[in-house]
């Protein structure tokens, strides 16, 4: 049985977010996507946007279920920020560590125009490289820490961050990682 | 995984009745699909205007299914939603694939051929 998730205490953050933990299988993360896109975090964006966190996060979260748990039980935190130029995203999970340290660079399987040479796998990492900007990966103790930000325009106008319970990272009691995590935030306005 | 077939001369058509091919049914539609295009003769139009999310193992699933026909069949694709159309399009596997704006394209298609 695995522990569970043990996170550095971090002061309160500003920022409007949105946290969850779930079990790492392909169905839980249906079903976590399925909230995440669902909520009010995203609202303020366009179809399009939510899209894209949908087909990052399903990458980034199935590949944990398969590479760094490889199958077996584990768990996976989300936590996702708003900030003036797109959704914050940290993904932590206790599998083990990406090959050689870093996460794959996201080249396209090469196509070969043979019937039998077309590519099955391996469009997941570029999927992720293609819609994401400043990702970056720690190894922290036990933790695998993925960060990314995925760039979207806020749609409404207003103040995104009065429509958002700034402590909706509440939900599911997930504890807060935070500076001491090596996640540090900072919420900018965003423009109107 | 629900999918509805319609066989009409040289054209299989398979509708998608489920809202993602994803992680959790790749395997699955994979495996459906082997058994429903056994009996395909020529041309398998699948219509994907009921799936509003596909990701790499989905994807990954479509083109093990075209490669499942071999090269006497062809796999076509009809209605992409902009969701599915979009993973295709960053993956290049558009360029692989016929695709068809709608079912009825896809069908007329086969007439005008």
């Amino acid at each position: 049985m695995k522990q569970p998730f043990r996170m550095t205490p971090a002061p309160d953050l500003p920022a409007p977010g949105y946290a969850c933990s779930l079990v790492a299988d392909p169905h839980s993360v249906r079903d976590g996507l399925a909230q995440i896109v669902a909520s009010p975090l995203l609202a303020g964006f366009g179809v399009d946007a939510r899209c894209t966190v949908e087909i990052v996060l399903a990458e980034v979260l199935n590949n944990i279920a398969e590479h760094a748990y490889k199958g077996e039980t584990g768990e996976i935190a989300v936590d996702l920020r708003l900030t003036g130029s797109g959704v914050l995203c940290l993904v932590i999970d206790e599998g083990v560590p990406m090959p050689d340290g870093s996460p794959p660079p996201g080249l396209l399987p090469t196509a070969g125009f043979q019937l039998e040479d077309l590519p099955e796998g391996g469009f997941g990492w570029h999927l992720i490289r293609t819609l994401t900007r400043d990702l970056s990966y720690t190894r922290l103790g036990r933790q695998n820490r993925l960060s990314f930000l995925i760039p979207a325009k806020w749609q409404h106008s207003g103040d995104c961050s009065k429509n958002i319970p700034a402590r909706s990272w509440r939900r599911n009691n997930l504890p807060r990682p935070g500076p001491g995590a090596g996640f540090t935030l900072g919420f900018r306005q965003v423009p109107t | 995984m629900q999918l509805q077939t319609q066989t009409r001369p040289k054209v299989l058509s398979v509708l998608v009745m489920e809202d993602r091919i994803d992680a959790a049914s790749a395997i699955q539609f994979k495996e459906q699909m082997r058994e429903l295009t056994q009996k395909a003769e020529h041309r398998v139009v699948l219509d994907l205007g009921r799936v509003k999310f596909l990701d790499s193992s989905g994807l990954g699933a479509i083109v093990a299914v075209k490669k499942l026909l071999g090269p006497s069949r062809v796999l076509e694709l009809s209605s992409l939603t902009p969701t599915v159309e979009k993973v295709f399009r960053l993956t290049r596997m558009e360029s692989i694939f016929t695709i068809h704006s709608s079912h009825e394209a896809a069908l007329s298609h086969d007439a005008s051929a």
